[in-house]
């Protein structure tokens, strides 16, 4: 069987309609199609502004066969808090509510709302479709946009001189019961994982790697390549932490340079072209991928035989 | 004045409400590219000269189905259980999975299936066309050509001046390369599906063409090219014939045979023939008139399993006389460039026996002068159509030694122009669509995994045995394991790809197929770039 049929039925819970608003080859989108493949018609999407304020179609269209609430920018963990309170109190336990935000609504202003909500353990599942910037108005950067990417703020001439902020590790020290990175390119991880959350209580996070084709300044048949080899190179790895402690890689990647990544998309042209910068950021990611292969070895007792190749240090 | 409209604060929605769906905004206008879901060949089938349907079948198999397997194999190859034994794979050469890891063992999936589907195979048609077709000889090519024509409805008569079907097949390819209990089944079938042998019958004396001719809406001339065929040189009629040696074996003689022996022949006959004697205790060497490089490819393995067995070869060498003496044979043989022989090379060498094995001829005797020229038939390449009418021409008579493959390949072209024939039809030979390169696979998809290796006898237990098959077929398991490493090059396996990651959801899935909704599809080429096996194309909706 091929591994795509694996975790996904055919015509089985399909709940967005074509006609929607976002651009050609939309990673976000194909994040909404499957996330709803595992949510189903019990859910709620609470969706501060963002593309997908956009998308979902301008009044008084809506792509999504599942309820909307458009809400603003900084409020969607807090917002769905709201919504999780109410349905609880009409006993509708059974209703999934969904905080759905760009990276912009999470890592930068919707943060306090999120920390909130974490801390608390409302009964939620936030995911975050990162694409890395401000899309929806105009490629502004976000602390989400990675070291060495151009965007309208971070032109060529000075791109991106940050690292991109670890959400992960917030969330891990909110010690919430479940979070996890997931990417569009591996639709079997994502609904894996989020069946998982489904099965949990308190506060989920998932945070959904979603290329977006013009702000990278890319080809739109090329979102869920470049998805893919952003893990393949180790830039963007698949993994869980649950309870805030254990950490457990769910995809070993091939290793590749992280050029086969950047070679895909124009905002990565001043690292192209920079050899220097390049090599600190393949250091970076190398660092930072024996990291947390040590924080999976930490919570496991051992490693599996596909680590040894991925590591470069000995182990 | 406009009046004022009233109205209470309750009778609104709490919040501005979506009343309607995007399913209004046909969004296929954004397009520049379309996609188009198309089939295409494989590199396997594109270079298999018979065109197995190679990624269909691998698909079925993969999924289980092993009649639906064999039913996608035999549309187009009638005896898997022989090609899977005796052909030369040259699909197999351009394989694309040969440039990720290695080539998918295709010679072991077709025997693997074949043989699943021996027993089983053989059903007579639906219906009868009335329409009545000779053959002229029952080798591989006349076989093939029955069994399509068959199928298709018509009356089909195999005539053979032996006394049982195979040809060359029966009468001199070893055992262990071919058991005769396949080609018995083969045959099997061929009269369960309603196809009449007359036996025994040699046309041009037992019975005459013109009476064929007569009798039959068609005729297809499929006798082979086993006239011997020896050069001339002093000394020849000294010699023994391979030819015999093969036979006898083939019948169960074990006829004694030591010492250094030589065989004569220029091609693919005298390696086996050498192989034989090999097994007969003897310390065989070929003379053969090429350099070892010019071996063709349809004779590498052959020749490869001669060496691994201890065969020798002397290259690029012609005999020029042969002479007995003291019981032993002396051949004096010379050097030869490809056009003449290199003076001062002559040399003489003694052997105990020297075998002929050269590549027989056609014998058109039986013909009328109307349909040859120089003794050769003249005929299309692929329809086999004489310039006679309703005569048709198959497999080695026309084209001279050939591989299996190449043979029933014209078996099955030559039935398809004989069945448009009968129908008032014009033949069109088949087209193909493009092929599919390895730039279109995505190999991400394919983890790298070995070939199942093919399981052969070592070069010892080979030559300690002339019955038992040199070459053990797969088991389902390993057939299995073999067909999961395909690629399917172009052709649609229902993986599921581009539904998953369709960001539009334009491409639907209906009857277990995708299909692309035109309406909204944006043309985005996710679909095509996901694709793992190029079966997506995107093709340009509009000139700027
Ligand atoms: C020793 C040997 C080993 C081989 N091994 C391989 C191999 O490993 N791989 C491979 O690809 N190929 C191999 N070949 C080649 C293969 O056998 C031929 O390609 C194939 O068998 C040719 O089939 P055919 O039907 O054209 O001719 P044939 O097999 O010669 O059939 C012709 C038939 O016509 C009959 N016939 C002839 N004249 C008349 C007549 N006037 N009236 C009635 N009947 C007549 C004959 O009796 C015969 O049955 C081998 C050949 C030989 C000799
Ligand atoms: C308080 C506030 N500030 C600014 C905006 C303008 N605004 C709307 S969407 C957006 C960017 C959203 O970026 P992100 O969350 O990453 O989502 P994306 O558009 O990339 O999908 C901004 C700045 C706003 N709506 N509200
Ligand atoms: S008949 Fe020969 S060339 Fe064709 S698929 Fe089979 S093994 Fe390959
Ligand atoms: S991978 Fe499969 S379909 Fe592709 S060339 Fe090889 S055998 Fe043929
Ligand atoms: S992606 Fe899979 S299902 Fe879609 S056309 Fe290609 S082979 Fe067929
Ligand atoms: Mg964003």
């Amino acid at each position: 069987m091929s591994w795509a049929w694996v975790e996904v039925k055919p015509n089985e819970n399909d709940l967005m309609h074509p006609g929607h608003l976002a651009c050609q080859g939309c990673g976000a989108t194909i994040a909404a199609r499957l996330a709803l493949k595992v949510l189903g018609r019990k859910a709620v999407f609470v969706i501060p502004a963002s593309c997908w304020s956009v998308i979902d179609g301008a009044w008084p269209q809506h792509a999504l066969q599942i309820p909307v609430f458009h809400t603003a920018f900084e409020t969607a963990a807090i917002a769905a808090t709201g919504i999780r309170a109410a349905l609880d109190m009409k006993g509708k336990h059974d209703v999934h509510v969904v905080a759905w935000a760009g990276d912009g609504g999470t890592f930068d202003i919707g943060l306090q709302a999120l920390s909130g909500a974490a801390e608390r353990n409302e009964n939620i599942i936030y995911i975050t479709y990162d694409n890395e910037a401000y899309m929806n108005t105009g490629i502004q950067r976000s602390s989400s946009t990675p070291l060495g990417a151009w965007t309208t703020t971070t032109p060529d001439e000075r791109p991106e001189d940050k690292p991109k902020k670890n959400m992960m590790e917030i969330l891990a020290a909110h010690r919430v019961p479940y979070a996890a990175t997931a990417s569009i390119a591996y639709p079997d991880d994502f609904i894996r994982k989020l069946k998982k959350a489904t099965q949990v209580k308190g506060f989920r996070f998932i945070h959904l790697f979603s290329p977006c084709p013009p702000g990278w300044k890319m080809a739109s048949n090329l979102s869920v390549r470049s998805a893919r080899l952003a893990v393949e190179t180790k830039i963007f790895p698949l993994y869980e932490i649950e309870d805030g402690e254990v950490y457990t890689i769910t995809h070993w990647p091939k290793g590749l340079p992280v050029e086969e990544y950047f070679k895909l998309q124009g905002r990565f042209k001043p690292v192209l072209k920079d050899p220097d910068r390049l090599a600190y950021i393949q250091r970076y990611v190398e660092t930072q991928w024996e990291k947390l292969v040590r924080l999976h070895e930490a919570s496991h007792g051992y490693l599996p035989e596909e680590a040894r190749a991925t590591i470069r240090s000995a182990i | 004045m406009a009046k004022k409209y009233d109205f209470k604060a309750s009778e609104l929605p709490i919040s501005p409400m979506t009343l309607t769906t995007t399913l209004e905004n046909p969004t296929g206008g954004w397009r520049s590219f379309k996609p188009v879901i198309k089939n295409k060949t494989a590199p396997c089938t594109a270079t298999c000269p018979t065109k197995v349907l190679i990624p269909h079948f691998i698909d079925s198999l993969v999924k289980g189905d092993l009649d639906m397997a064999a039913n996608l194999l035999h549309r187009n190859n009638p005896f898997p259980s022989i090609t899977g034994r005796l052909c030369h794979a040259p699909c197999e050469l351009p394989c694309n999975r040969g440039k990720y890891d290695e080539p998918i063992s295709i010679k072991q999936l077709e025997r693997f299936v074949g043989d699943y589907y021996l027993d089983k195979k053989g059903k007579p048609p639906r219906r009868e066309t009335g329409k009545r077709v000779a053959i002229v000889g029952g080798g591989l090519a006349g076989m093939a050509a029955a069994y399509y024509l068959r199928s298709k409805g018509h009356e089909v008569v195999i005539y053979d001046r032996n006394p049982n079907l195979g040809g060359y097949l029966r009468y001199y390819v070893p055992e262990y390369r071919l058991p005769l209990a396949v080609l018995d089944a083969e045959v099997g079938a061929l009269e369960r599906m309603g196809v009449k042998f007359v036996l025994n019958t040699e046309v041009g004396k037992d019975i005459g063409f013109e009476e064929l001719k007569e009798k039959y809406d068609a005729v297809i001339l499929a006798h082979g090219s086993s006239a011997p065929a020896n050069p001339d040189f002093p000394g020849v009629e000294l010699l023994k014939s391979g030819w015999d040696l093969m036979k006898e074996v083939r019948e169960g003689a074990r006829p004694k045979v030591s010492g250094k022996v030589a065989v004569l022949g220029n091609g693919y006959t005298a390696f086996e023939v050498a192989r034989v004697l090999r097994r007969l205790g003897a310390d065989p060497f070929v003379i053969y008139p090429t350099a070892k490089i010019r071996i063709p490819f349809s004779d590498r393995e052959i020749f490869t399993l001669a060496e691994e067995e201890g065969v020798k070869f002397f290259f690029a060498k012609v005999p020029l006389k042969a002479e007995r003496r003291n019981g032993k044979v002396i051949l004096t043989v010379a050097e030869w460039d490809g056009k003449d022989i290199v003076p001062a090379t002559e040399r003489e060498m003694e052997f105990e026996e020297v075998f002929l094995a050269y590549e027989g001829t056609a014998d058109h005797g039986f013909l009328p002068d109307t349909i040859r020229t120089d003794g050769t038939l003249k005929a299309d390449r692929r329809s086999g159509e004489t310039p006679l009418e309703g005569v048709f021409v198959a497999g080695e008579s026309v084209s001279g030694p050939s591989p299996v493959v190449n043979v029933i390949y014209s078996g099955r072209s030559v039935a398809a122009a004989v069945d448009a024939y009968l129908r008032g039809r014009t033949y069109t030979p088949e087209s193909m669509p493009e092929v599919v390169g390895y730039e279109r696979i995505v190999t991400d998809y394919f983890p790298k995994a070995p070939r199942v290796p093919e399981m052969r006898l070592s070069p010892t237990e080979r030559i300690h045995s002339l019955t038992r098959e040199e070459v053990l077929g797969y088991t389902q398991e390993l057939a299995m394991k073999e067909a999961e490493r395909c690629f399917n090059c172009g052709f649609c396996n229902a993986c599921g790809n581009c539904y998953v990651f369709c960001p539009d959801y334009t491409i639907k899935w209906v009857h277990g197929r995708p299909k692309v909704d035109y309406e909204y599809c944006k043309g985005c080429g996710v679909c095509s770039e996901e694709c793992p096996r190029g079966v997506i194309d995107m093709v340009k909706e509009r000139e700027f």
